[in-house]
């Protein structure tokens, strides 16, 4: 079940990655986590891995490749697209003009700022897990 | 911000129904707009000058599907329109659909619930999550 797959954290912060990890085991969520610091190593994962991630976590701002224009190269590729993984944004501070990048010129499902306290984090985790537990998915049954 | 109209098209009068009691008991505030068919989907997109803040749209339809109208919403010459968040429900789902809507860039897939409690708790979950989800311009001007 794409349901029980990785969830996927494409974040230069290791900060942030920490943050996630735990928020993830607060929420008690059993799915495998994976970090990536660049999208460099996210993106030879995916075109690699066996695995059917159950959702991405992407930053926007990051030193080497941004998240647009990553996904951007998701895609672009067509087995990637074929793929079709949930991806959000995750940022702390990202302009009107970004979020605006993201919706209009790729897809992207939804795009959320990281929330300061670790209680806020866990909770917006949290409703975004429900949603896409709630949804059907592509690769639900490989 | 993110009061715009929620659209939803369905051809079945009791699904609106529904929809209208789960979005009361929900105490939602956005305008609720029922279209019938995709062919009025069009024509409303048409007429409006700020696109709406989620789509839901059911993928049977007479006449024209629900992913015939995606792809032509996809091919809208307004970008604000074509990244409405666009949300599938249906009775029934199959893998091939499942993975044709998600083909079609869509923003998520949900079974139309037989309950009103399971119904309602659904859209709790959609709201929530495009209610905290940053979103594009919704009109040229702001």
């Amino acid at each position: 079940m794409a349901h029980s797959g990785p969830i996927i954290l494409i974040d230069d912060d290791a900060d942030d990655e920490q943050l996630l990890r735990e928020a993830l085991q607060q929420l008690d969520v059993p799915n495998p986590f994976r970090y990536f610091d660049d999208t460099s190593k996210a993106f030879a994962y995916l075109k690699t891995s066996s695995e059917s991630p159950f959702l991405i976590f992407s930053d926007v701002n990051m030193p080497r490749e941004s998240g647009i224009e990553f996904k951007r190269r998701i895609d672009k590729d067509p087995h990637l697209r074929s793929k079709s993984i949930p991806f959000v944004f995750f940022s702390t501070a990202a302009g009107r003009q970004t979020v605006d990048v993201a919706y209009k010129e790729m897809t992207v499902q939804g795009f959320f700022t990281k929330p300061v306290g670790f209680r806020e984090l866990t909770s917006t985790i949290g409703l975004i897990l429900d949603y896409w537990r709630l949804c059907h998915h592509p690769n639900a049954n490989k | 911000m993110q009061n715009e109209a929620i659209w939803v098209i369905d051809d079945d009068v009791d699904d609106q129904q529904l929809v209208c009691e789960v979005c009361r008991d929900l105490k939602v505030s956005n305008e609720l707009v029922f279209l019938t068919s995709a062919e009025q989907a069009l024509q409303k997109l048409k007429e409006v000058s700020v696109a709406p803040f989620i789509i839901i749209c059911d993928v049977n339809l007479p006449r024209m599907d629900g992913f015939t109208l995606r792809e032509k919403i996809l091919g809208h010459s307004s970008k604000k329109m074509r990244s409405v968040p666009f949300i599938y429900w249906s009775t029934t789902a199959s893998e091939q659909q499942i993975t044709k809507a998600y083909n079609l860039s869509a923003h998520g897939f949900f079974i139309k619930e037989t309950t009103f409690d399971e119904l309602k708790e659904s859209f709790a979950g959609i709201l929530k999550y495009w209610r905290k989800s940053r979103m594009p311009a919704k009109s040229d001007h702001s």
